[in-house]
């Protein structure tokens, strides 16, 4: 177990600067330029010269060599320091800490609210399997995996202005501050966020059940006269769960990037809302930040899964 | 609609959809952060000191008070743009007048994006929707009437000009405060003039179509001297710019220490002014705040006690948050809402009223002359003719509004400088034949692009941006290729794909939108044709010697009748001879979103004019 570990840790530091030298090449890949950006605003005011232009490339080092460029941010990494925006000139760790949290937070609801509501669905499917329930339930499936999330948020929106001529507060209040209210703002962009997510993991979680429910030990616990519920939640369900686990976490990367959209339909100030903004700047070192975030703690996620399941399962650990 | 109003008919018939759905907007349905409910009052302010007597002033060094009004000329005559209505008062309240309005409340708006992540006075202009606000001008356009064109002293008590026009002498007022209790001085003005015609930015421009830096000069500790280079009464509306703002020299020197030019920029915190509010809460991206400042000097004001500016991009959370009076008011110009989408959203919403601006925004098809075909002034000037504008009129804007102006030449409609839809309708270019593009324009585009070398058309790149207006681009595909064989190839790319390519001058038209700065040709031709603008030197068209010195000539021309007769030469050759740095396509008006709860709103002519909101209140915010 312990030389598992240390083979899936060794192999994370490589993964990892390869996505940092991903996202960094990337990002200087895209058309525009952040120097340009500045000197024109959002005036789109032409009227600057090529010495002016050139000065302020130097001044935020986007005159230098792409390798250069990629050392000195990696650099600063390493000693916990993510730079200064090109923009506002604030530290971007401040940016991540007041926004980060926020994001956390509704990628945490959306998959409580669809764990919650795709586990059932599932099950259900399966143990009705070919049933008008089921029938039912698969085409739901099959649409929540098919509507894009920021399309059902706009309609989400229609809908409450619509029906009850409102929506959740505009202003947003931390968790600490008025749970009531923030449970108001976050349950909607959940609900969008998680949709596709119900989707998937009702499919998995049908799929794995049906799969369990043929198993021996399930014709055993019947055979002994064990009452069906008793079957289905004792024996099956919690079977069938692992994988479902599984796939959630997996999933949570994908959360986390389907906020950037979300939130900015519905006005929550997460890292949607600055990595938006941030995209359209060309502010390097608010992206970059973001990104590798995102793709950090994907790859700590799937590290810790990794060794959970192989903790379950030692049959993984010799594979 | 009323917030929090809930639907039942609708709702019998989703009920067990609806349940959960309900129980949480039943949780709530109040904005979250309830702002104090406006007490009502009538505020009558205190008489002024003696030093700010109503009366204009005659100034010591002889010149002519010379009171902007028609019984009273000056002794130069000029060809006024600005026309006050009045003459120039003192802007505290009259002895025993009251402030019209209810005290308290913080107005919640709706802002299109955040323009720049930190502020620099006198150069992002478009980010005064966020600070106008905290600031003081010499002269305001007076916001309280609605006439856009009426001008009013704001930190002066009053303005002369001296004999020979061209000496402008404003008194101040005496201890007006900047939020950090200091005092605005003369030499503060002084500064801030110099400053805004010396930096990059759009005030600069039209400040020194009139003025050259150092020719202002305290007179003493509370009066300042602006000297023109002619005489011309078109230094008001440039004042009276939002973006003509008068900083403290001090504070300045102190924040904008060590920063080069090209990177200047002050957190938003760090904004001082002396206008009816100071900077409050900022979180990037997501609001700015402004809250009341005390030690105002104009009594009684500001009414509300902040403002907060909210960005929403989403236009659908943008419609769904006026719906349900999340926010009272949009922030001009500010706006990813069409034409078309402010007005629906007016006739759904029965206590939501779409205001709109005179047609003064233009809405330009820039070209790139500095390569092949667009380097020949026919192939230009084929594209202006063959256009059929109207065509454009319609997709962009409202039938039942007339927010679009008819298409017109180079000046703009609005004013005493534009021309009627009749005299229009007979321009080469502009005209119709039957409702449709009249063939004598299409036959001589087309004549002229033979003669460039062009019978059989040419194919051109045309990079547009996913915001721009929604038909638009079909419009040019098919116009262009239908009249002139000309094929478009259209790149759709975002705002800093866009500057990167117009830097390397990687395309071949663009549209880019051009809000007005002031409501002067002057201006106008400044901004978009001179060598000075960035608009001539984005398209590479140089202004033939006989243009710029026929644009300088028009600007000193004293004779309204004369100076028009000169504008309209110019006119000519931009649509008759050569277009210029671009097409105009047609001029539209620009729209903000109003409340009926908000109070004292009247609309500004032009995107820069000012909205301090002093004067607005809203019952309830």
């Amino acid at each position: 177990m312990q030389a598992y570990i240390v083979k899936r840790v060794l192999l994370f530091i490589p993964t990892a600067i390869l996505l940092t030298a991903l996202v960094f090449v990337l990002m200087r890949l895209i058309p525009g330029d952040p120097a340009l950006n500045i000197l024109v605003g959002p005036e789109k005011d032409y009227d600057y010269t090529q010495e002016e232009l050139d000065r302020l490339r130097a001044e935020l080092g986007t005159d230098k060599p792409i390798y250069e460029q990629y050392v000195r941010w990696i650099w600063g990494i390493l000693h916990w320091d993510f730079g200064i925006t090109f923009y506002s000139k604030t530290p971007v760790a401040d940016d991540i800490s007041r926004t980060f949290p926020v994001t956390l937070e509704l990628a945490i609801i959306a998959i409580f609210v669809s764990s919650v509501v795709a586990v059932p669905l599932g099950m259900i499917s399966a143990v009705k399997q070919d049933t008008v329930v089921d029938y039912v339930t698969r085409i739901l499936a099959i649409v929540g995996i098919s509507v894009p999330n920021f399309w059902l948020a706009i309609l989400l929106i229609f809908f409450l202005v619509w029906m009850f001529n409102w929506i959740a507060p505009i202003e947003y209040v931390s968790l600490w501050d008025d749970p009531l209210t923030n449970l108001q703002q976050m349950a909607f962009p959940a609900i969008a966020l998680g949709a596709t997510n119900v989707a998937f993991v009702a499919r998995v979680t049908r799929s794995t059940m049906l799969e369990v429910l043929r198993e021996d030990y399930i014709r055993t616990a019947r055979s002994k006269g064990l009452a069906e519920k008793m079957v289905i939640y004792r024996h099956a369900l919690k079977n069938a769960l692992l994988p479902v686990i599984t796939v959630s976490g997996y999933q949570f990367g994908g959360l986390l990037g389907g906020t950037i959209i979300i939130e900015n339909i519905f006005l929550i100030p997460g890292m949607g809302r600055i990595t938006i903004v941030a995209l359209q700047q060309r502010d390097y070192v608010v992206i970059q930040t973001v990104v590798i975030l995102i793709v950090m703690l994907v790859l700590l996620l799937n590290l810790v899964l990794d060794i959970l399941y192989a903790w379950v399962n030692p049959r993984i650990r010799f594979t | 609609m009323i917030s929090g109003e809930i639907r039942w008919n609708r709702i019998l018939r989703l009920i067990p959809l609806l349940a959960v759905v309900a129980f949480i907007v039943g949780c709530g349905g109040a904005a979250a952060t309830p702002t104090p409910e406006p007490v009502a009052v009538s505020v009558t302010a205190a008489a002024p000191s003696s030093a700010e007597s109503m009366a204009p002033t005659t100034a010591a060094a002889a010149p002519t008070t010379a009171q902007p009004t028609e019984a009273a000329a000056p002794t130069v005559p000029l060809a006024p743009t600005v026309v006050p209505t009045a003459a120039p008062t003192a802007t505290t309240a009259a002895p025993g007048a009251e402030v019209m309005g209810k005290h308290g409340g913080v107005l919640r708006t709706q802002v299109f994006g955040f323009p720049a992540q930190t502020f620099t006075p006198h150069v992002n202009w478009q980010a005064f929707v966020f600070s106008g606000g905290a600031w003081s001008l010499l002269v305001e356009f007076d916001p309280t009437t609605a006439d856009p064109f009426d001008i009013r002293p704001d930190l002066a008590k009053s303005w002369e000009i001296s004999d020979d026009g061209l000496t402008w002498t404003f008194p101040i007022h005496e201890n007006v405060k900047y939020h950090d209790g200091t005092t605005v001085t003369a030499s503060d003005v002084v500064y801030s003039i110099d400053r805004m015609s010396r930096l990059r930015g759009s005030t600069r421009t039209p400040l020194r179509t009139y003025y050259e830096a150092g020719n202002t000069r305290a007179v003493d500790e509370h009066t300042v001297a602006i000297t023109t280079k002619f005489p011309t009464r078109d230094l008001l509306a440039v004042l009276g710019m939002n973006s003509s703002y008068i900083v403290s020299e001090a504070w300045q020197n102190m924040v904008e220490e060590g920063q080069t030019e090209e990177q200047l920029g002050q957190p938003w915190d760090k904004i001082m002014g002396s206008g009816p509010f100071k900077s409050g809460e900022v979180v990037r991206d997501v609001s700015v705040e402004v809250v009341k400042h005390e030690d105002y000097f104009k009594e009684g004001y500001p009414l509300l006690d902040g403002i907060k500016h909210v960005v929403i991009i989403e236009k659908g959370t943008i419609i769904a948050a006026h719906k349900t009076a999340q926010v009272l008011m949009s922030s001009y110009p500010l706006t990813n809402l069409t034409t078309r989408e402010a007005v629906t959203l007016d006739r759904e919403t029965p206590d939501v009223t779409a205001h709109f601006t005179p047609p003064n925004n233009t809405f330009p098809l820039r070209m790139n002359q500095r390569r092949e075909p667009l380097s020949d002034p026919r192939v230009r000037q084929a594209l202006n003719l063959a256009f059929h504008r109207q065509a454009f009129r319609d997709v962009v804007g409202h039938p039942d509004v007339g927010a679009v102006a008819p298409p017109i030449t180079g000046i703009r409609a609005a004013g005493p400088w534009g021309r009627t839809a009749e005299e229009i309708s007979e321009l080469p270019g502009y005209r119709e034949l039957n409702g449709e593009k009249h063939p004598d324009d299409i036959a001589a585009a087309k004549k002229l692009l033979a003669d460039a070398g062009y019978p059989n058309g040419f194919t051109i790149t045309y990079i547009t941006t996913p915001v721009e207006r929604p038909g638009v681009v079909p419009l040019f595909t098919d116009q262009l290729k239908e009249f002139l064989n000309i094929t478009l190839e259209t790149d759709t790319v975002d705002l800093a794909t866009m500057a990167r390519r117009i830097d390397a001058r990687d395309m071949d038209l663009w549209v880019d939108t051009s809000p007005p700065l002031i409501v002067a040709p002057d201006n106008w031709l400044w901004q978009a044709y001179m060598p000075i603008s960035g608009t001539a030197k984005a398209s590479g068209w140089e202004a033939p010697q006989w243009f710029q010195e026929a644009v300088q000539d028009q600007a000193q021309e004293p004779d309204p009748e004369k100076r028009l007769a000169k504008i309209r030469k110019i006119e000519d050759f931009l649509m008759n001879e050569d277009p210029g740095s671009w097409v105009v396509m047609f001029w539209e008006a620009r729209h903000m979103i109003a409340h009926d709860r908000v109070k004292g709103f009247n609309m500004p002519a032009v995107s820069i004019s000012q909205l301090k909101f002093e004067h607005i209140w809203c019952d309830p915010c």
